[in-house]
């Protein structure tokens, strides 16, 4: 009897143990853990009007851990008065294919970046600056 | 007799427990954000326009004939319309004919009509007229045969 | 294959009117190619001319000549004071006219009196395909 009521005691503090941790491990989830961020770049060059160009964008984990890219968006400013963004058509990546960056590593997402045929003479040779965005989550 | 069926019951419960546990931590997890920024260069210049003349089929030219058709077709590779705005035809005479004194001042082209524009990826018909103009009083006979080349330039 | 040669002439027409675009308002693109036109080959020239003095300070001119179908056996002669062709106007002596016949020599005309200028002659005649032929330049001959 007493054997059981030793085990039935150990049981019940690693349960304490167990669930404390539970607790914990929850009130962390979907949550901005410092110090997990990411990098992302990317250029595309020759564009011309009505001409869909690669656009590489590359992730770099810094992080002991890898990570799975959920989303990734560009924008664009104006290169100049006679260029605004808006002749940019610029693709977007949801998750799809999976991309995975592996720890303190790099991956690549293709997207694809147009320019609208209505562009003037006046944007060749311009630059137009780029914006990334991105999320990424913790991958096992 | 009790303890026997008890101890089973309870090792099951504490793994069923532990596991339970355990699967659910294991959803826990944070995510990242990422930032960074890059460049999109456009191009300096496009495919250049392909300028084809269709096989001479009018008169061969005699001085002070009448003028003779020509044409021909403008191709454009690019991916986006190209207006003409500026068409233009240049003579050359060949040059045995040419050191013979056949002059391609003598030649001229009265009317070159281009297309308003090139559509992305196609291409648009252009004619024109040529004639061998009459230098009275000037021997012409070196020009007797003569290949006259029109070199084309459209923008 | 023969080379181009190096004495061609502009002969284009550029159009005057630009589209109502500006300069700036589309991308542009340039282009160039070429094609060719053949000139007629024409008949062989056959027209010859030579000069000699005349009776009364005239001076005549024969020679050979192309005849129907081929030729308009119409021959024109171009008495000048200068050796300068086409002649200037101001220095044309006389301009004589003759028919080509089947003869030897095919053609004769003569001038009226030129007081003893200098002359040299060219003699032309139509071919049917609308080349005109010029001889040779004869001369110097003194009426």
């Amino acid at each position: 009897m007493r054997r059981y009521v030793i085990t039935a005691a150990v049981v019940l503090l690693v349960a304490i143990g167990v669930l404390s941790g539970r607790h914990m491990a929850l009130s962390l989830s979907a949550s901005q853990a410092p110090g997990h961020s990411f990098r992302i770049s990317g250029t595309a060059a020759g564009l011309m009007p009505g001409k869909a160009v690669p656009l590489t964008v590359t992730v770099t984990n810094p992080d002991a851990q890898p990570i799975r890219v959920t989303s990734t968006t560009v924008t664009a400013q104006a290169a100049g008065r006679d260029c605004p963004s808006s002749l940019l058509a610029i693709t977007s990546f949801t998750g799809t294919p999976q991309t995975i960056v592996p720890a303190r590593g790099h991956a690549d997402i293709h997207l694809s970046i147009t320019l609208s045929v209505q562009a003037s003479d006046a944007c060749r040779r311009v630059s137009f600056p780029l914006s990334f965005t991105g999320r990424a989550e913790q991958w096992q | 007799m009790n303890l026997n069926i008890r101890k089973p019951l309870i090792t099951t419960a504490i793994a069923g427990g532990i596991v339970a546990v355990s699967a659910t931590a294991a959803f826990a997890f944070w995510t990242a954000t990422g930032t960074g920024s890059g460049t999109a260069t456009t191009a300096d210049s496009s495919t250049d326009l392909t300028i084809t003349q269709n096989a001479f089929n009018g008169s061969a030219l005699v001085p002070g004939g009448a003028a003779q058709a020509v044409s021909g077709t403008i191709a454009n590779a690019n991916t986006f319309a190209v207006p003409i705005t500026s068409f233009v035809a240049s003579v050359a005479v060949d040059s045995t004919h040419a050191q013979a004194g056949c002059s391609a001042a003598w030649y001229s082209v009265p009317t070159l009509t281009p297309p308003a524009s090139v559509p992305a990826g196609g291409s648009a018909n252009f004619s024109g007229t040529v004639k061998l103009n009459d230098t009275v009083g000037t021997n012409q006979d070196a020009c007797k045969g003569a290949t006259v080349t029109l070199t084309y330039t459209a923008s | 294959m023969i080379g181009r040669t190096a004495a061609a002439a502009l002969a284009g027409v550029a159009l005057a009117a630009v589209a109502t675009n500006p300069a700036s308002a589309y991308w542009r693109a340039t282009g160039s190619g070429s094609g060719t036109v053949t000139t007629s080959t024409g008949a062989t020239k056959v027209i010859t001319v030579a000069l000699s003095s005349g009776t009364g300070r005239s001076i005549k001119a024969t020679g050979a000549a192309g005849l129907s179908p081929t030729y308009n056996p119409a021959v024109t002669v171009t008495l000048c004071k200068v050796n300068s062709w086409p002649c200037p106007a101001a220095s044309v002596a006389a301009t004589l006219t003759a028919t080509a016949t089947a003869g030897t020599p095919s053609y004769t005309a003569s001038s009226g009196n030129l007081n003893g200028v200098t002359v040299w002659g060219q003699a032309s005649q139509l071919e049917t395909s609308g080349w005109r032929d010029y001889s040779t330049i004869a001369g110097p001959i003194t009426g």
